[in-house]
């Protein structure tokens, strides 16, 4: 199985008072292609720093990230915009849509900032049909639930095709059924278009769908789990 | 409780800072009214009765009442005559006497009666005298020779008197000498005898207390007041006719404002009440003149104050509103929280009720101060932005000062509790739903702004067909009507609201023709704008209002002093006009000695010369012969009284001056056509009119000399008809036979100088000056060359005048001060919008900067929708302030007019203050977009995220 992501030894450190907080101590995974990696941890484990690092949000303090056989930890801040622009995928916990766009315009918009070379209209159609939200594209977010806002939201991140999607506590804001849902969502995703997921959870009802678990506590992974198509790296 | 709310306040440390200087200069404006204009007013006060002391050498601060008593009339105990004569002590003493510096009574009697010397020396004959006793003189006099006198009757049967310098030597007396007077006895019913006791002159002859000069008392011997009284006063034994006057005098420099009203109705009571009925009183006073006009100009000043006043308190008001909203709306979800947590409204908006008072003490205490700084300023404003070190006016703190400010901070506490009404209102949930709403607001959907748009130029329309109406007024003193600056600012406001309507249907317009092309920045803005203009609406209005107000006021200042400055000037004729006394025989001709009136021309070189010993003040120098007494002889009709000019075309082209505008032609082609033909006269068109004359028929000329002898004729031909020539005026009041003022037209001659020399004599002409500012030289070089000028006219000195007038200096200083309040207004409300919105969009950009939007386009964004949000409405206000100007200026200048206007008025536009609005505008953004890229590269994206979390 491809790897698509791959961290060696990825610390980070914040400046606190009184010296450096280390959040994240040598951190080592490895994100297989077209599945959906589950980063696991109460709050303030360093999940959603790792998160902001592999995502290119954020450089590490030492160590290497390659992301599509390319280290990324040393890129400039430019270096990472386009590789945001154009490759990777963000969904937010807090429903981040823009709120003066309607839900087709906030998809549209992705593929304008991608740049995308295509049909916007079709595009967007077809991404709002995967999500399942083809009667609301007119709508404004505040006129949408919290569970079809994330479903935009998701469709945002797939639109211009990225090869991975980062999803920082997806479900957090929504009730399990909705979050069952999402996660739905993203599995059929992965299947359809073959995309990555990479997601950070602490919702332990939804580890068992993650291709790969990481577990992390104090800056550290202390258990990695494989399920389904994630069984064959074990 | 108090510890939470300082906290609070200490949070939001600079939008607190901005509520608290806007209540400061509310406090301050509101509070420098009444210390202003008292301080202004009794300057205006002072110097009127100042230069009426100057002008007829009369001391303003006096009341009179005179009469003549008799003994047959103080002998009928029931006449009003009567009456009046027991109440004039009292009605001296109490109605008038609390604030008057000198009450004095004199009496004597009516005429000079003979008396004969005691002691007998040969030279001498009979003489004439009046016994006479003036209040409070044994303070006032200075004994020269011999003593003071005592009262009573002395040892020897006389009353000792004293005479002034003048009598004892015109009188021949010697101290100690005794008359006796004829046909008059003293109380015991004895022959009146006086002795001389002591000479007097006047200790201080400027002291007020010299109604009279204390030198025109020639034939007065003074008696003790008291023994005057006992002696000849006593009713049913009066002597003869005694003339009695009772003086007030009040020291005019030391009278207040606030009494004028109160003494003016005092002496107008009391004059009706001797001229009702069969009394022989007859009560004067100098200053009722004065006090009427100083009522008149005061009411104006006042009015005119308020109402300049008025914008810029509402403007300050809005500027408190917004950003106490702005403060409010930042602790919504606080305010929710509590409300669900059990606070009553009640509290909470005591509670934002204390936070508001601690912020209003603040700015009382620091207003006030600010208040008198701004008295200050406004007493050194000059004209419009500029300043001048002028003497300090008694600016004082008064309690009425104080009042205003009190009333002024309560108001700023009211308006910064006000938006927490709206909040209070709603618990979390509530305040959660209401947020996903946003509708029309109820006005527009009312059509509100487009109302009030077509009432103000209703207002407009209506003032513009009653402009002779306004004319009327204003000559009669009244101040420029408040109903008029009302439209105007309705008129600003009116079209800013409209203007918001304006915004998004712009920008969705150009959004819509580029919206293939648009990057994604331009994009995201557009919609911005487009879709969530709610939030800006407060800001826009504000700033087309600012920029708006500003420059409609900075026009009105430049209006009305460019229009005064050009009338001074025009009807000065230029800078300094001379005339010197001319040496002549008219006092023997007057006598009869000679027959032919003439005159030794002083020498005219030295006036050349000026141009070189003081090449750097003067620039050129003319002669013109300026008379108002020549005729003309048209059609058989002698016209009499008209104006009449003598020029050298060249010189005086280049000395006088008048609005080049004026005519359709430039007043050269007029002077050209005069210099090409020597015979010719430049007519005043409504002379020609009335004569029916036109240009190329010809007049005889009729010049009359100072004694209204005629000098002689001469036959010219016109060359060129005129409305205006530097230093005349085609119209002049006149008391018509029924007492009315009415305008009459004036005519003028204007004819070639060297030609009218060859038919008339050399009489006075005037020196017409053109400088290049200060005129102190030639004061200094006519004292060093001593020569003495019969008339100076200096129009630095007249702007100066113009200057120091009250009424101009309120409105120049008032709309200065607001100037200056809306440009630091306008660019604290900027910052404040523009940072709040920001901050309140991190998670956004955070969410654009995650999409993979560049820094770059990122405040490209924002620089886009600074365009729409600011920039747009600071071009609009700048539109709709030259619009107000120019339809509503036209008419607020006729308050400004005098009632003779000699040169049409036109509204004055000066690039220069745009330019520093814009300057301040330009800072503004540029300050902005800085602050904004520091904040924005502040924000790392992942903070930014994480702030959704919560």
């Amino acid at each position: 199985m491809k790897e698509i992501l791959k961290t060696e030894q990825v610390t980070r450190s914040f400046p606190v008072a009184g010296g450096d907080f280390l959040a994240l101590k040598g951190i080592s995974v490895t994100v297989p292609e077209n599945t959906l990696t589950i980063l696991k941890g109460r709050s303030g484990s360093g999940k959603t720093t790792l998160l902001n690092i592999i995502g290119a949000l954020d450089a590490p303090t030492s160590g290497t990230v390659i992301f599509d056989g390319k280290d990324i930890s040393k890129a400039s801040d430019k270096e990472r915009e386009v590789i945001r622009r154009h490759e990777i995928g963000y969904i937010f916990q807090s429903v981040a849509l823009i709120p003066v766009m309607t839900a087709y315009e906030n998809i549209e918009y992705a593929l304008r900032l991608a740049n995308y070379k295509g049909d916007y209209r079709e595009r967007v159609m077809e991404c709002l049909k995967l999500v399942g939200l083809s009667k609301r594209a007119t709508h404004m977010p505040q006129e949408l639930s919290g569970g079809e806002q994330q479903r935009v939201a998701i469709a945002r991140a797939i639109a211009h095709k990225p090869k991975i999607i980062f999803a920082d506590e997806p479900t957090g804001e929504l009730d399990s059924a909705t979050s069952l849902q999402v996660i739905a969502i993203f599995k059929e995703l992965i299947e359809k278009e073959g995309i990555t997921f990479v997601m950070t959870t602490h919702d332990t009802k939804l580890m068992g769908y993650g291709d790969v678990v990481y577990e992390i506590q104090d800056g550290e992974i202390i258990n990695t789990e494989y399920h389904g198509k994630g069984e064959q790296l074990r | 409780m108090f510890r939470f709310i300082t906290q609070k306040l200490l949070n939001k440390k600079w939008l607190i800072l901005s509520i608290i200087i806007g209540n400061i200069l509310l406090v301050g404006i509101a509070s420098c009214n009444p210390m202003y204009s008292k301080a202004a007013l009794q300057k205006m006060l002072t110097n009127s009765m100042g230069s009426y002391l100057e002008e007829k050498n009369v001391y303003p601060g006096i009341l009179k009442v005179d009469t003549r008593l008799s003994n047959t009339l103080l002998k009928s105990n029931t006449s009003k005559y009567f009456q009046d004569y027991l109440a004039v002590n009292d009605t001296v003493e109490n109605m008038f006497g609390e604030s008057a510096t000198y009450k004095v009574a004199f009496y004597e009697n009516n005429s000079a009666t003979n008396a004969k010397y005691e002691v007998s020396r040969t030279t001498l004959g009979d003489l004439t005298v009046k016994v006479a006793s003036l209040t409070g003189l044994e303070d006032k006099a200075e004994i020269i020779s011999g003593r003071m006198y005592q009262e009573g009757i002395d040892s020897d049967g006389c009353l000792e008197c004293i005479v002034n310098e003048k009598a004892y030597l015109s009188k021949s007396f010697v101290v100690g000498d005794k008359i006796e007077v004829y046909g008059y006895n003293n109380a015991n019913g004895d022959p009146l005898r006086l002795c001389i006791v002591g000479v007097f002159k006047a200790k201080d002859t400027s002291d007020p207390y010299w109604v009279n000069d204390p030198l025109s008392y020639r034939d007065e011997m003074f008696v003790p007041q008291a023994t005057y009284v006992e002696q000849f006063l006593q009713p049913g034994n009066v002597q003869g006719n005694i003339r009695a006057r009772w003086y007030l005098i009040y020291k005019y420099d030391e009278i207040k404002t606030e009494n004028v009203e109160s003494m003016l109705q005092t002496y107008r009571d009391l004059k009706a009440d001797y001229e009702s009925g069969s009394s022989q009183f007859y009560a004067t006073c100098n200053y009722e003149d004065i006090f009427e006009q100083f009522l008149k100009d005061s009411s104006k000043v006042k009015a005119t104050m308020w109402i300049l006043q008025v914008p810029i308190l509402v403007l300050l008001a809005v500027f408190i509103f917004m950003v106490s909203n702005q403060v409010i709306g930042i602790e919504q979800s606080e305010i929710a929280m509590l409300k669900s947590r059990g606070v009553s409204r009640l509290q909470l908006i005591l509670t934002y009720l204390i936070q508001s008072s601690i912020v209003g003490a603040i700015a009382l205490v620091i207003g006030i101060p600010v208040g008198y700084l701004l008295c200050h300023i406004f007493g050194s404003t000059n004209a419009f932005l500029s300043f001048v070190g002028r003497k300090a006016m008694p600016i004082r703190i008064s309690g009425e000062a104080l009042l205003y400010a009190l009333i002024s901070c309560i108001a700023g506490i009211l308006i910064m509790t006000l938006p927490v009404l709206k909040y209070a209102r709603f618990s979390i949930v509530e305040q959660k739903t209401r947020k996903r709403k946003s509708n029309k607001p109820m006005w527009q959907r009312m059509f509100l702004d487009f109302a009030l748009l077509l009432l103000a130029l209703y207002g407009y329309y209506d003032f513009n067909n009653q402009k002779a109406e306004l004319m009327k007024a204003v000559a009669k003193g009244e101040s420029v009507n408040p109903m008029l600056f009302f439209s105007a600012s309705l008129f600003i406001l009116s079209s800013a609201i409209v203007f918001l309507r304006v915004v998004p249907l712009l920008s969705a317009l150009v959004f819509r023709i580029g919206r293939k092309f648009w990057k994604p920045a331009s994009y995201a803005s557009f919609l911005q704008i487009t879709r969530d203009s709610g939030k800006q609406s407060f800001i826009t209005v504000f700033l087309v209002l600012t920029i708006a107000l500003g420059i409609f006021n900075a026009n009105i200042a430049r209006t009305v002093n460019q229009n005064e400055e050009d009338r001074i000037r025009y009807t000065d004729g230029t800078d300094i006009v001379v005339k010197e006394q001319w040496p002549s025989n008219l006092n023997n001709v007057k006598n009869g000695y000679e027959t032919t009136l003439r005159y030794n021309e002083p020498d005219y070189k030295k006036y050349e010369d000026l141009t070189t010993t003081f090449s750097d003040k003067v620039s050129s120098v003319t002669k013109v012969l300026h008379e108002d007494n020549a005729g003309i002889v048209v059609g058989g009709n002698n016209v009499e009284g008209l104006e009449l000019y003598g020029i050298n075309t060249y010189e005086f082209g280049h000395t006088a001056w008048m609005p080049e505008d004026i005519e359709d032609h430039h007043w050269y082609e007029d002077l050209n056509a005069l210099a090409s033909n020597p015979e010719g006269v430049i007519i005043s068109r409504n002379l020609m009119e009335s004569y029916d004359l036109k240009i190329g028929d010809g007049v005889t000329i009729q010049r009359r000399n100072e004694l209204g002898e005629v000098m002689g004729k001469k036959y010219m031909t016109i060359v060129a008809v005129t409305d205006y020539w530097p230093g005349y005026v085609n119209t002049t009041e006149k008391e018509g036979e029924d007492g009315e003022t009415m305008m009459v037209p004036v005519n003028v001659l204007i004819c070639n100088y060297d030609n009218l020399l060859l038919d008339f004599p050399v009489t006075p002409y005037e020196i017409w000056i053109k400088t290049t500012g200060n005129s102190q030289f030639l004061y200094d070089w006519a004292a060093e060359n001593e020569v003495t000028f019969a008339d100076f006219t200096d129009r630095t000195a007249d702007v100066i005048m113009l200057k120091n007038d009250p009424y101009f200096q309120v409105t120049n200083g008032m709309l200065t001060i607001t100037f200056i309040v809306v440009l630091v207004l306008c660019a604290i409300g900027f910052l404040i919008f523009w940072i709040t919105s920001i901050r309140s969009r991190e998670l956004i950009f955070g969410i654009y900067r995650a999409m993979g939007m560049s820094m770059g386009e990122l405040i490209r964004m924002l620089i886009n929708e600074h365009f729409f949000g600011s920039v747009l409405p600071i071009l609009f206000g700048a539109g709709i302030g030259v619009l107000a100007s120019k339809l509503f200026i036209p008419l607020i200048q006729i308050a400004y007019s005098p009632k003779i206007q000699s040169i049409p008025a036109k509204t004055v536009m000066q690039t220069g203050d745009l330019v520093q609005i814009g300057i301040v505008v330009a800072v503004m953004l540029c300050m902005c977009i800085t602050v904004i890229s520091v904040l924005l590269s502040k924000i790392k994206i992942n903070q930014a995220l994480k702030l959704g979390e919560d």
